[in-house]
């Protein structure tokens, strides 16, 4: 018989499809397997190895392949709301329904949805609080310049919306970046530069790790990407050429949500 | 006590009664023993009741390999090549127990990196293999019902493709 401590040095190194199979071994290894401890140390395994495109993960950062599905004759337009370790949020735009997924073993959960709804521009953010090893959904609806913007909170353990507050602004474009663990609205400042404007065609995104705003052309392609160098660093901000990456392979990822620490950067948009 | 001499020895002493002889700088790969010795308990024999003999001449036969260090820049090239090579010759055992034998050693010794290797090595080796099988390699009993296998079996149906 092969000790139990063993036999989780041993399973931590298998693939996800593996264990799931492992699983039917016996009723230990099935404990074992599903406990939430031994999934952190599995990720953090499997994360360590490779850091991106990870086989077993695919990219951190998942891409929307297909926006709509169509349920029992019913169209349904999906969004990635963000992504974080490994799983993925997803809301259907027209019912405000939300999901939560992890394609790695293809499990599936069906939120809450949030108290307040009301019929304006929302925006969802998606992202991991490490202070309460938890995951979180922030959901922010823009009440008009006036009215600011409304944020509440969903705990993924407890599966409930149990924060909300108000941001109110002095200017109409600014970029605020909420930290989950401390449930802090920090703005982040801009590019000081003439060759900088915000409009409504500009996309936040990621790139190499870093937050960037750049502006959709008509053929997808990104006009100029601003990359902030330094978190939160003014002066950082830099106007990458339009073929950056082009030739090294580096992908943009559009993405609502920015991600760093606890961090979690929500765009407010003008009013 | 000191530990600044590079050819002081310590004696290791497997379950069955054997003693081995080993550098000191060596056997500090072993974070166990290395324990007992900054806790000033290695100047007798340093008993080991879980590791048998054979295995833990092969588990020195490991850390010594590992412990060599190259003189410069080129030759560190051709050592770490060597070492790579070393270490899939290493787990290449006759006897499937041998290789549950070093992963339990690596584990009470604390040796991080033999750990790794022999845990990959197993892992490897049950990547391709039913259910059935892996039962067998880990002499596990199915203590699931037929019904109760066949649910857990459902929830994870894709796995199986």
């Amino acid at each position: 018989m092969v000790m139990i401590d063993v036999v989780e040095e041993v399973l931590l190194r298998l693939t996800i499809k593996d264990l799931l199979q492992c699983k039917s071994v016996c009723k230990s290894w099935y404990s074992l397997i599903s406990s939430p401890s031994f999934v952190k140390l599995h990720l953090k395994f499997i994360c360590k190895k490779e850091d991106k495109n990870n086989k077993q993960l695919g990219n951190k950062r998942i891409a929307m392949l297909d926006r709509c599905v169509i349920s029992n004759g019913v169209h349904y337009i999906l969004d990635i709301e963000g992504s974080s370790n490994v799983l993925v949020c997803i809301s259907s735009l027209c019912d405000n329904r939300l999901f939560l997924t992890n394609p790695s073993t293809r499990e599936f959960r069906i939120l809450h949805k949030p108290p307040i709804l009301l019929n304006k521009f929302k925006r969802y953010g998606f992202g991991y609080d490490s202070s309460t090893n938890d995951y979180k959904i922030v959901m922010a609806i823009n009440k008009g310049f006036k009215d600011g913007t409304l944020v509440q909170i969903l705990s993924l353990k407890s599966n409930i919306w149990n924060f909300d507050a108000n941001y109110t602004r002095d200017r109409k474009a600014l970029i605020v970046s909420f930290n989950l663990a401390k449930k802090e609205f920090i703005e982040i400042p801009q590019p000081d530069d003439t060759k900088y404007d915000w409009s409504y065609g500009s996309i936040f995104g990621i790139i190499e790790d870093r937050l960037c705003i750049f502006e959709t052309g008509y053929n997808d392609r990104p006009k100029g990407i601003w990359v902030m160098k330094n978190y939160n660093v003014k002066p950082s901000w830099e106007l990458l050429p339009d073929d950056y990456g082009m030739k090294d392979n580096v992908n943009i990822e559009e993405s609502n949500e920015f991600l760093k620490d606890e961090e979690l950067g929500e765009q407010k948009r003008k009013g | 006590m000191s530990s600044s001499s590079s050819s002081k020895m310590i004696e290791l002493r497997s379950s069955d009664g054997e003693t081995f002889h080993v550098e000191e700088t060596v056997v500090l790969q072993s974070e166990t023993i290395k324990q007992m010795i900054d806790d000033d308990c290695a100047n007798a024999a340093i008993p080991l009741p879980n590791v048998t003999s054979m295995t833990l001449a092969k588990v020195i036969e490991y850390i010594k390999k590992h412990a060599e260090k190259p003189k410069d820049d080129d030759d560190k090239k051709v050592a770490e090549e060597d070492l790579k090579k070393f270490d899939a010759e290493f787990v290449k055992v006759d006897q499937e127990s041998m290789l549950f034998d070093l992963v339990r050693a690596a584990n009470y010794l604390n040796i991080k990196s033999l750990l790794d290797l022999t845990c990959q090595a197993v892992a490897d080796s049950i990547k391709d293999l039913s259910v059935e099988e892996v039962r067998k390699k880990f002499n596990i009993q199915n203590d699931f019902t037929p019904e109760e296998e066949a649910k857990v079996r459902k929830e994870n149906a894709w796995a199986f493709d």
